[in-house]
């Protein structure tokens, strides 16, 4: 079928691209210590894009048959028409040089029963480990699988497609007798089963339990160790639209003529690593087509590099780097294929601190502004550092500042590495002390 | 669209379920995002999908399926999902609804069934001249901007178990203006959204959604702003637009009083019903057919939209539910149950949901503040189950001695929940609804607002 689609844009004139996306989801979720909803879904679509006298023109679709596939090519060359003249975008050309393997048939073969069975292993073991505790929390969460199989093919010869598995457990509430912080663990694996269901709620139970009886707190002082999730969720609210190579070149970001400006603390390297397999949200391709690749985005404080898609790199007399996201009813965004930040030390960073709070988790970092960085969150969950050790926990302070502030304060990057992923991004980080 | 839910509930696979419903959309969108360069994006979406939930000892099934026709259908039935039967017996009551057969048509002039895509497409793009037009003439701090357009119309078929049959075929339409500015190195934004089940014809000069107010609204504030200066920090009086006003009851206090939330152990108790909660001026309603905003004259769950009281003149009067929740709090549903598409069970959802306005003309509001600031238009903040809230403005301005002066830019407010409500001492009486969306796992199209109001003491700071 996709050849017919090609050959019927050559015979009407246009370039073609066909971007085709497969998603097989089963998920097993409980809510409010009760099992919810069991959900098995097959989501299949087409998108095309076309290119009619360089005027662009998108169109798509989840019912694939012939008749409605001609109908398509003619919405997208209709549109296209109505369209201006952008002779930046093209088609790719060059072949896919990654052999990252994404996809495991242990994964893949995980029956229904096992993930219905799983959830409910979850939620009654971490049930029955908190009553031997005498802690009663109310728990939402639930384990589910993706098969993702994601092809491209245009009418410059391009054509390459991947299969990719993802398997996540994840556990989520608080204790109300007695009180306690919100908690919560995630585990996402793509080549593995990863983290055993009694290994999920060991770590669940644990910060339930350091999590007991916390006190509201109206400030912070100046030393604080932000946790991988904390920063994850500024630096891809802040910094991630920041990056994008569009919003620099419309003067949208904070980092607009920054390029090889000193922007972050020294010890400060921040990658996007689209090709590694160590990261969830890693792909042999974007949504375009183009390979993924490393690319070092700060390198040791300086701002080396902006992401971009084909169109927007072109404008820049650069490559694309690889960062097309899309779905195939969702239209092309420049966006980070993941986060990571090396460590600087092998040490302990809280063993530094007489006095200071470790923020493990805040809410609202959605709503900064992505133009100036500035950023205002709710912490939700966090300790108080006395004397070089985690001490009590405290919730509810607001935490004020800018993305470029964070990342000029950053002391050292240490200890446990944890990944978590944000909407399609996957952060991977250490713990970061920062001293404003 | 043939209507496939019927003959889905007739499957013998289904008659082993305690109740089985089936949902059936059909939804043809254009987007379009223009920017200052020129137009990015023209895309023509069609979606076409049926789900099935079912209940079975205590469990929701949940299972959808993109473009169905009755051949694909009858061979999911033949899939393991169909087979499997839970080791896991919790007794799952519903509250009964009824039985509802109807077919709701929302009738406009235009849509996008029966206009061109030219003349569609000229609704963005003659904002677009316009923006263009100021950003060479007295407009021109304006970097650069977004417009984003959506049109689409949707037709959508239930069925469940118990014989409700219902239609719903509307259109819907939005229109968000992104502006930056830039001027002597400083950078602001400003946002503005208007949307709903209206026609085309809304964008019209005359019409309810009028661009040209919605650019000048827009470019002011982006003056405004640039010239602002940092706000003031510290517990300040605080007197909040209806969009701010909206932000603070749909945020921080609607999503404390949706069941399942309640349930999870928010801080809103069910022992708390029919007490006071909010001062005596507060009253809160969630209203299902504002057609500006989260319009649902029946949910997905078949319930028939019907306007709630959540708080009467301060007093907690009840939850959001849906049929599960509605059992188990003994509270009639009604509407909440909201799936963004086919692709989603239903969840507890707000719909349109404000504070009712009060008899303070504005003046009246700021005229006893020594020093404080008024806030408006909100561009973003979160509220956590705790009852403690953050939300930005796009604009800030003092208020000294009565009187409104300079603007403020990244201005936030922070606060606890319930204590603000019982704060506010006046309301004012003018009255505003935004079109919004809300994430909740999956997005909907909601609306809030309600009048200015008035808090004593809240936390200012910037963002």
């Amino acid at each position: 079928m996709i050849e017919k689609i090609l050959a019927k844009a050559s015979k009407l004139g246009v370039e073609c691209e066909v971007y085709c996306s497969k998603i097989l989801h089963t998920y097993s979720s409980f809510e409010n210590n009760k099992l919810a909803v069991f959900e098995d879904v097959l989501d299949t679509g087409i998108a095309l894009r076309v290119l009619y006298n360089k005027k662009p023109g998108y169109a798509s679709t989840c019912n694939i048959t012939p008749k409605n596939l001609d109908r398509l090519i003619k919405h997208a060359i209709k549109l296209a028409k109505l369209n201006e003249e952008n002779s930046f975008i093209k088609f790719q050309d060059k072949p896919v040089r990654n052999t990252i393997t994404l996809y495991s048939d242990r994964i893949t073969e995980l029956s229904s029963s096992k993930i219905l069975d799983d959830s409910i292993g979850l939620l009654n073991r971490t049930l029955e480990k908190s009553e031997k505790l005498n802690i009663k929390p109310v728990l939402s969460g639930g384990v589910e699988k993706f098969l993702l199989e994601i092809q491209i093919y245009n009418t410059s010869g391009f054509e390459s497609k991947y299969k990719k598995t993802i398997l996540r457990k994840m556990i989520y509430g608080k204790s109300h007798t007695p009180p306690s912080l919100e908690c919560q663990v995630e585990d996402y694996s793509i080549l593995s089963e990863g983290k055993s269901i009694d290994e999920i709620s060991d770590e669940f139970v644990y910060k339930l339990k350091i999590g007991l009886k916390p006190t509201r707190k109206k400030t912070l002082n100046n030393k604080l160790i932000l946790s991988p999730s904390a920063l994850g969720e500024l630096l891809y609210h802040t910094f991630g639209q920041a990056i994008n190579g569009e919003n620099m070149a419309r003067g949208r970001s904070f980092l607009s003529d920054k390029i090889g400006v000193q922007i972050a603390s020294e010890k400060v390297s921040l990658i996007d690593w689209g090709n590694s397999n160590n990261f969830v949200s890693a792909r042999p391709f974007d949504g375009e087509g183009t390979s993924t690749r490393k690319n070092i985005l700060i390198d040791h404080g300086v701002l080396k590099q902006a992401i971009y898609d084909i169109e927007w790199g072109a404008r820049a007399g650069l490559e694309s780097t690889g960062n097309a996201h899309r779905g195939y009813h969702t239209p092309l965004n420049i966006n980070l294929n993941t986060i990571s930040i090396p460590s600087t030390t092998t040490g302990n960073l809280i063993e530094d601190i007489s006095k200071g709070y470790y923020i493990e988790t805040i809410t609202g970092a959605h709503t900064s502004n992505s133009v100036t960085g500035d950023f205002g969150v709710v912490v939700i969950g966090g300790y108080s550092i006395i004397d070089g050790e985690i001490s009590k926990p405290i919730y509810g302070p607001l935490f004020s500042s800018s993305c470029l502030n964070v990342l000029n304060s950053i002391v050292d990057v240490a200890g446990p590495e944890e990944q978590v992923t944000i909407n399609q991004t996957t952060v991977k980080l250490s713990p970061v002390m920062i001293e404003f | 669209m043939e209507d496939l839910t019927s003959f889905i509930l007739n499957q013998p696979a289904l008659k082993n379920y305690e109740f089985a419903e089936c949902r059936q959309e059909y939804t043809q969108t254009i987007s379009i995002r223009i920017t200052e360069e020129g137009v990015k994006e023209l895309f023509f979406n069609e979606d076409r999908g049926l789900s099935i939930r079912l209940l079975k000892n205590g469990l929701w099934f949940f299972k959808f399926i993109t473009n169905p026709d009755k051949k694909s259908l009858k061979k999911i039935f033949k899939n393991n999902f169909f087979q499997i039967k839970p080791a896991y017996f919790k007794k799952l009551e519903l509250y009964d609804t009824g039985v509802h057969v109807d077919k709701v048509t929302v009738k406009v002039a235009k849509s996008l069934l029966n206009t061109d895509l030219d003349e569609v497409a000229e609704i963005p793009l003659s904002v677009y001249k316009k923006l263009l037009d100021l950003k060479k003439s007295e407009a021109t701090f304006l970097k650069s901007f977004n417009i984003f357009f959506n049109s689409s119309y949707k037709e959508e078929f239930y069925s469940n178990s118990e014989g409700s049959r219902i239609i719903q075929l509307h259109p819907f339409n939005r229109l968000v203006i992104n502006l930056t500015g830039l001027d002597n190195g400083k950078r602001a934004r400003s946002s503005e959204t208007v949307g709903g089940v209206r026609g085309l014809e809304a964008f019209k000069t005359e019409g309810k959604w009028n661009p040209d107010s919605l650019i000048s609204r827009s470019i002011n504030r982006i003056k405004n702003i640039l010239t602002g200066s940092a706000p003031p920090k510290g517990v300040i009086p605080v007197v909040m637009d209806p969009s701010m006003t909206g932000t603070l009851i749909h945020e921080a206090f609607g999503h404390l009083c949706e069941a399942d939330l309640v349930a999870a152990g928010g801080v809103i108790k069910t022992q708390q019903l029919n007490k006071r909660i909010a001062n005596e001026n507060i009253t809160i309603i969630d209203d299902p057919l504002n057609i500006d905003g989260g319009w649902v004259p029946y949910d997905q769950e078949g319930v028939k939209g019907v306007r709630s009281t959540l708080v009467d003149r301060g007093v907690l009067r009840r939850f959001m539910v849906n049929r599960e929740y509605g059992k188990l709090f003994n509270q009639t549903p009604t509407g909440n149950a909201r799936a963004s598409s086919y692709r989603y069970p239903p969840i507890i959802r707000m719909r349109n949901t404000y504070l009712k306005n009060g008899d303070f003309s504005f003046e009246e509001l700021i005229e006893d503040i020594e020093k404080g600031i008024f806030v408006e238009k909100f561009i973003g903040g979160q509220a956590s189950l705790l009852g403690a809230f953050q939300f930005a403005a796009q604009i800030g301005w003092l208020i000294e001695k009565g009187e409104l002066k300079q603007p403020v830019r990244d201005v936030s407010i922070s606060g606890l929940t319930f204590e603000t409500l019982m704060n506010i001492d006046a309301v004012g009486e003018n009255f505003e609804t935004d079109i919004g969306t809300c994430g909740k796992g999956q997005w909907i199209t909601v609306g809030d607002g309600g009048p200015s109001i008035r808090v004593p003491k809240l936390t200012v700071g910037g963002i």
